[in-house]
């Protein structure tokens, strides 16, 4: 065997060698985006099964601000009918944000009623709240992180150029909050000082 | 930057200056001649082998077969003197922290010497950012309670055991791979993942096989988007990537690029490591030298003029302590 032969013989090894691992690195990119989706609907699920409980004691005590907690009632509904995934990355983010902006209201408002403010199962539904919307926040990030990698991988050659033989598209949008007021989770402490 | 104070550690700092006087005081004066006899000892020492050198030294000077190694003799026989000062002070300080240990602790109130307790070496080998060791020394264990945190503290000497091959011939050879302060925090709530933070990557010793059997490199990067939070932990690694998040939000992520520069210029640090996992926070903080660990005297000044020593151990100490307000660990993940 030629030299020549076994150079062309590591050099396609290289070349393929190559080539997989950019391959992996596109495939890598687009599942992570899919799992940090995934983690962002975990912790969703999280702050929407814990609503109910802030929403029924709310509901109990606070007569004005009834409009808030159905439009509350119905964001969540209309939520809780998302399917899971990135498809509806847009929507969720959305309604999620929308939510987040109500709540905060909400809690603002609880400073209003005394015996809310102080009621046991109040505070501890309201840390509880403020926990998920940490964990939430985390998982935003994780999410952008997985979504910025994924535009790297799409956006520049070479794997952009498998991104697009496979047909992986970084179209899905950032989580972002609409101000910066919203930015910081909601500290349930600051209400209860 | 410097870290603000609590109130609580404020109050300590307080107490101790006034248990310094009451009690610490009295108790180093009573102790002084303990330091003496060590001070006669080395005095004796040093001057018997400073005599025995200049003899060999003057023999080899006067002998036409004097070689290399005879002068290399009376080096060895002066450094004698360096080693057997370090090897006096050590046994002072250790019976100085075995009769004075717990008055120096009063004013931290739940904390004790506690010689029973020991972070185990599983524990360390889990936490993944500990080296490979054999076997390990702890001269001080130190346990208590700080806002509701529990906090065991250890400075360790940690060793390794490494056997080489050559010729038919297996050579042992044993080097001290880790010397610094081992802090365990437990916590009240419950780690789903493991994750850790270097502020330099020691794992590099280790060969490129080890990679594939060592499950820290199962570990996932953690991408944060704080670039200078990267230059001071260049490691930042989890199998859940939620919870590194979670612990690392954007207020903690300043609080810990705040202890890295407190406890490096304060501890001599080389390193700070961190490591979350079950109900613990691992905190390794490794230090430059042996010689910065703690210490609370030296042999040739009197003791009751060696204030600086004292407050220096009870400065570190109180920067463990900083962490929990730090970190806020006794609000935040306490739930």
């Amino acid at each position: 065997m030629s030299l020549t032969v076994i150079f062309a013989g590591v050099a396609a090894i290289l070349l393929v060698s190559w080539l997989y691992s950019v391959y992996v690195s596109v495939i890598k990119a687009k599942n992570k985006v899919e799992e940090a989706m995934a983690s962002v609907d975990v912790q969703l699920k999280k702050r929407y099964d814990l609503m109910p409980n802030v929403l029924f004691l709310a509901n109990k005590f606070m007569e004005h601000e009834r409009s808030l907690i159905e439009d509350i009632t119905k964001l969540r509904t209309s939520a809780l009918k998302l399917e899971g995934g990135v498809s509806s990355a847009q929507d969720k983010i959305n309604i999620s944000n929308e939510i987040q902006k109500k709540m905060g209201e909400l809690f603002v408002s609880v400073e209003n009623y005394p015996q809310l403010k102080s009621d046991n199962t109040m505070v501890q539904a309201m840390k509880s709240y403020s926990d998920v919307e940490e964990h939430i926040a985390a998982a935003r990030r994780f999410y952008n992180a997985a979504v910025r990698d994924l535009k790297n991988v799409v956006q520049i050659w070479p794997s952009s150029s498998f991104a697009s033989t496979l047909g992986i598209k970084a179209d899905m949008p950032y989580f972002e909050v609409e101000n910066e007021a919203e930015r910081a989770p909601i500290n349930a402490q600051n209400y209860f000082n | 930057m410097a870290l603000r104070r609590s109130e609580e550690l404020a109050a300590i700092d307080r107490d101790f200056r006034q248990t310094y006087h009451s009690v610490l005081l009295p108790q180093l004066k009573r102790m002084e001649f303990v330091r003496i006899i060590l001070f006669f000892i080395f005095l004796v020492w040093s001057l018997g082998t400073l005599a025995y050198a200049g003899l060999v030294l003057w023999a080899c000077l006067n002998s036409p077969d004097t070689t290399f190694l005879h002068y290399l003799t009376v080096a060895v026989i002066v450094c004698s003197i360096f080693v057997a000062y370090r090897f006096l002070e050590f046994v002072l300080n250790l019976i100085l922290k075995k009769k004075m240990l717990n008055s120096i602790l009063l004013p931290f109130k739940t904390f004790k010497a506690n010689k029973i307790f020991d972070i185990p070496s599983t524990q360390l080998r889990e936490s993944k950012i500990v080296e490979k060791h054999v076997f390990k020394i702890n001269p001080e264990r130190i346990d208590g309670v700080y806002k509701g945190v529990e906090i065991k503290f250890n400075t360790a000497l940690l060793f390794d055991i490494e056997r080489r091959y050559s010729g038919g011939k297996s050579r042992t050879k044993i080097s001290n791979v880790f010397s610094g302060y081992i802090v365990e925090m437990d916590m009240n709530k419950q780690f789903s993942g493991h994750t850790i933070l270097e502020s330099c990557l020691y794992h590099t010793d280790e060969s490129f096989f080890d990679r594939f059997k060592d499950d820290y490199y199962e570990m996932e990067e953690v991408e944060l988007e704080d670039p200078d939070f990267k230059k001071h932990f260049t490691t930042i690694k989890t199998t859940d990537q939620v919870e590194a998040r979670y612990l690392l939000n954007p207020a903690v992520m300043e609080k810990l690029k705040e202890l890295d520069m407190s406890l490096g210029r304060l501890l001599m640090l080389s390193d700070l490591r961190l490591s979350f996992l079950d109900k613990k926070i691992l905190i390794v903080m490794k230090v430059r030298n042996v010689n910065n660990l703690l210490r609370l005297c030296v042999l040739n000044k009197p003791l009751s003029k060696q204030d600086k020593e004292i407050c220096a151990f009870k400065d570190t100490l109180l920067e463990i302590l900083e962490i929990v307000d730090e970190l806020d660990l006794d609000e935040k993940i306490v739930v």
